[in-house]
């Protein structure tokens, strides 16, 4: 028998993403494959294959909150789009423009997070998604699935976003990048859009997610 | 398929036994993710039953799932292959005889 752990990341996914009836069953079920000889990347392939049979089955059942928690979480996109992120964009650029080098004065490295990488609006915006997740995940507690289901929508039009890089470029919110950079713009943006801003939704939604400890045994018969 | 594997399991069958006597039957892979959504499908039907075990050491404290086939599962099995065995015969593509 291996006495090594599962892989922590995955299992903790599984604690929080399996259909919650067996949860307890399931995870202990993997683990005990696992010490007899499973390899890590088998552990994975059953975590991720659980996950989404489990949401298939979650969402099969109920498609009314399903249909309820896209509909919020688009709805909270919608009106930040609208209203908090042209704010937080139009003072970075203020900022930028006025009083920039007070900001951060000597350094180049604040200089260039700020202009170039636009780090604030990114915190700014990884943390709304944070909020909208945690609001998903809050109001949909029995299916956390669903905060998966609603991140996993976010890639749809972050295929969009990510096929306007070379528009964005010219513009005065990427001021610092210009069109020889586009590469390294693609792959700067293409990692916000497909992986910061979906994770940021789905920590804030498994926020909520309580998992059961698991029984407390011993290993001293008496 | 399932229903199958519990039957042959007898009172041993929980998730890992029951995804091992699948997959070596079937030769490939299983997931335990799905072999426990088709036995929770059966057990609403009432064709299954399940009981909680003692938790183990050796799965982290986490307790087994213990299935059983309820009389009304094993019906349904008999009557299961009953049509597949009626199914099965007279097709001559199976039994050889086509050119």
């Amino acid at each position: 028998m291996r006495n090594a752990e599962p892989p922590r990341l995955w299992t903790w996914l599984l604690e929080r993403l399996a259909p919650r009836h067996r949860r307890e069953s399931l995870v202990g079920d993997l683990r005990e494959q696992f010490h007899r000889g499973r390899s890590a990347w088998w552990y994975r392939r059953q975590v991720l294959g659980t996950i989404l049979v489990g949401l298939a089955a979650d969402l099969a059942a109920h498609k009314l909150l399903a249909a309820r928690a896209l509909a919020i979480g688009w709805s909270a996109v919608y009106v930040m789009s609208q209203f908090v992120w042209p704010l937080i964009q139009q003072s970075r650029l203020t900022l930028f423009s006025r009083w920039g080098s007070l900001l951060w004065g000597e350094s180049e490295v604040l200089r260039r997070l700020w202009v170039y990488y636009g780090l604030p609006f990114v915190l700014m915006t990884c943390l709304t998604f944070m909020a909208i997740g945690w609001m998903v995940g809050g109001l949909h507690r029995r299916l956390p699935g669903i905060v998966a289901l609603f991140a996993a929508t976010l890639l749809i039009p972050a295929m969009f976003q990510v096929m306007e890089t070379r528009r964005l470029l010219a513009t005065e919110l990427w001021p610092g990048w210009g069109l020889g950079s586009f590469r390294w713009a693609l792959v700067f943006h293409t990692s916000l859009s497909f992986v910061a801003y979906p994770l940021s939704v789905l920590i804030g939604g498994l926020w909520h997610v309580r998992t059961e400890p698991p029984c407390l045994i011993s290993d001293d018969p008496l | 398929m399932v229903l199958l594997a519990l039957i042959r399991l007898g009172d041993d069958a929980y998730g890992v036994p029951i995804s091992d006597a699948i997959e070596a039957s079937c030769g490939r892979s299983v997931s335990v993710g799905s072999v426990y959504i088709t036995l929770e499908r059966l057990e609403r039907k009432g064709l299954v039953s399940s009981r909680l075990g003692e938790p183990t050491a050796e799965r982290g404290g986490r307790a087994k799932t213990y299935f059983h086939p309820t009389a009304k599962g094993l019906r349904e099995v008999r009557l299961a292959r009953r049509t597949l065995m009626r199914l099965w015969q007279g097709v001559p593509q199976l039994e050889g005889k086509t050119i």
